[in-house]
């Protein structure tokens, strides 16, 4: 197998899966969130956003912190170190994927 | 095909967080209220008599209007995101948890700024050591201005503003108004110092209706959530 070929394979797969690269990409960005807000950006279900998040807490992704807000229970969501750096990897492979791999039409 | 889709969905999911700062129009109400102080500041140190505490001292009646007036701001920015804001749509904190942008974003405005007053300043001083024949110069100080106010609102339509196109209809009335503003100022060829706290005035009007209208069509389009 071609090399450049064989650095699409060692792409991480669980960030790979859309509705997780879309729960990382905004825990990215921001310093902590709760899951409402997780929720109203991403537009799943409360049962597919937990099934990602513990996906991610499992691999230390992802800390998931049971809090309160006043008298209502709030749960507050930060992307960790390893969250943070397996996501840089990931976007740096995602890219020099994608510039190996240009299709003819776009090189000109 | 799908990788490149999903590459450039990756960096409209990064912006997100940002954009959700003014989802409510807090931001752009905040800013409204800035330039409102402005204005004031501009309008008390005209009518302060001359002489006076305030008069001498103006930096500081700077200081007495725009903090009260910012203090105002900051506290309807955090009542609206506690009591509307986060119950409807969640509680997001924008930034790194490891690096200030905050500490970054008063650096950034303080080097600006400085370097704002520096360039008015040189035009100042240009204008006081050559008199009339480089009046010109400061004229056109003023027109930079104007452009600077109604080019800030467009700046922010295109970053933060998308999804609401309206706003542009309000950022052409304010550009009309500041066209208009300038035409039917202007005394013996120049514009008069009226015009920088003026256009300031018209500015505050745009930023605090874009944000209250902001505010209504989120709650309009947000509901609060059921209890479980």
């Amino acid at each position: 197998m071609n090399d450049n070929l064989r650095a699409i394979n060692n792409i991480d797969r669980l960030i790979h899966e859309p509705g997780r690269l879309m729960i990382v990409a905004i825990l990215s960005a921001l310093k902590e969130c709760d899951f409402l807000y997780l929720l109203h950006e991403t537009q799943f279900t409360k049962g597919n956003l937990s099934s990602h998040l513990s996906k991610l807490e499992q691999a230390g992704y992802v800390e998931i912190e049971k809090t309160f807000r006043g008298k209502l229970p709030q749960t507050l969501l930060r992307l960790t170190k390893t969250g943070r750096s397996a996501f840089d990897a990931y976007r740096r492979e995602l890219q020099a994927a994608l510039v190996k791999h240009q299709p003819a039409s776009a090189q000109g | 095909m799908q990788t490149t889709i999903m590459k450039n969905e990756l960096s409209s999911y990064v912006a997100r967080p940002k954009r959700y700062n003014n989802i409510d129009g807090t931001g752009e109400v905040f800013m409204g209220l800035m330039f409102a102080a402005y204005a004031l500041v501009a309008y008390l140190q005209r009518h302060v008599p001359q002489q006076s505490f305030w008069s001498v001292h103006g930096v500081l009646l700077m200081y007495a209007v725009l903090f009260p007036v910012l203090g105002i701001g900051f506290l309807f920015q955090k009542l609206v995101k506690c009591h509307i804001t986060f119950p409807r749509t969640g509680y997001a904190a924008v930034g790194h948890p490891e690096k200030s942008t905050q500490a970054r974003g008063v650096v950034v405005i303080a080097l600006l700024s400085g370097a704002a007053a520096a360039v008015v300043a040189m035009v100042m001083v240009s204008v006081l050591r050559h008199g009339r024949e480089y009046e010109w110069s400061f004229e056109w100080a003023r027109l930079a201005y104007g452009a600077i106010f109604i080019g800030a609102y467009a700046f922010w339509i295109t970053r933060m503003g998308q999804g609401h196109r309206w706003k542009w209809i309000l950022f052409s009335s304010q550009f009309i108004a500041v066209v208009v503003l300038a035409s039917t100022i202007s005394d013996g060829g120049g514009l008069s110092d009226w015009f920088y706290p003026r256009v300031m005035v018209i500015a505050s009007a745009t930023w605090i209706v874009s944000g209250t209208v902001t505010l209504f069509v989120y709650l309009r389009e947000h509901q609060l959530p059921c209890a479980q």
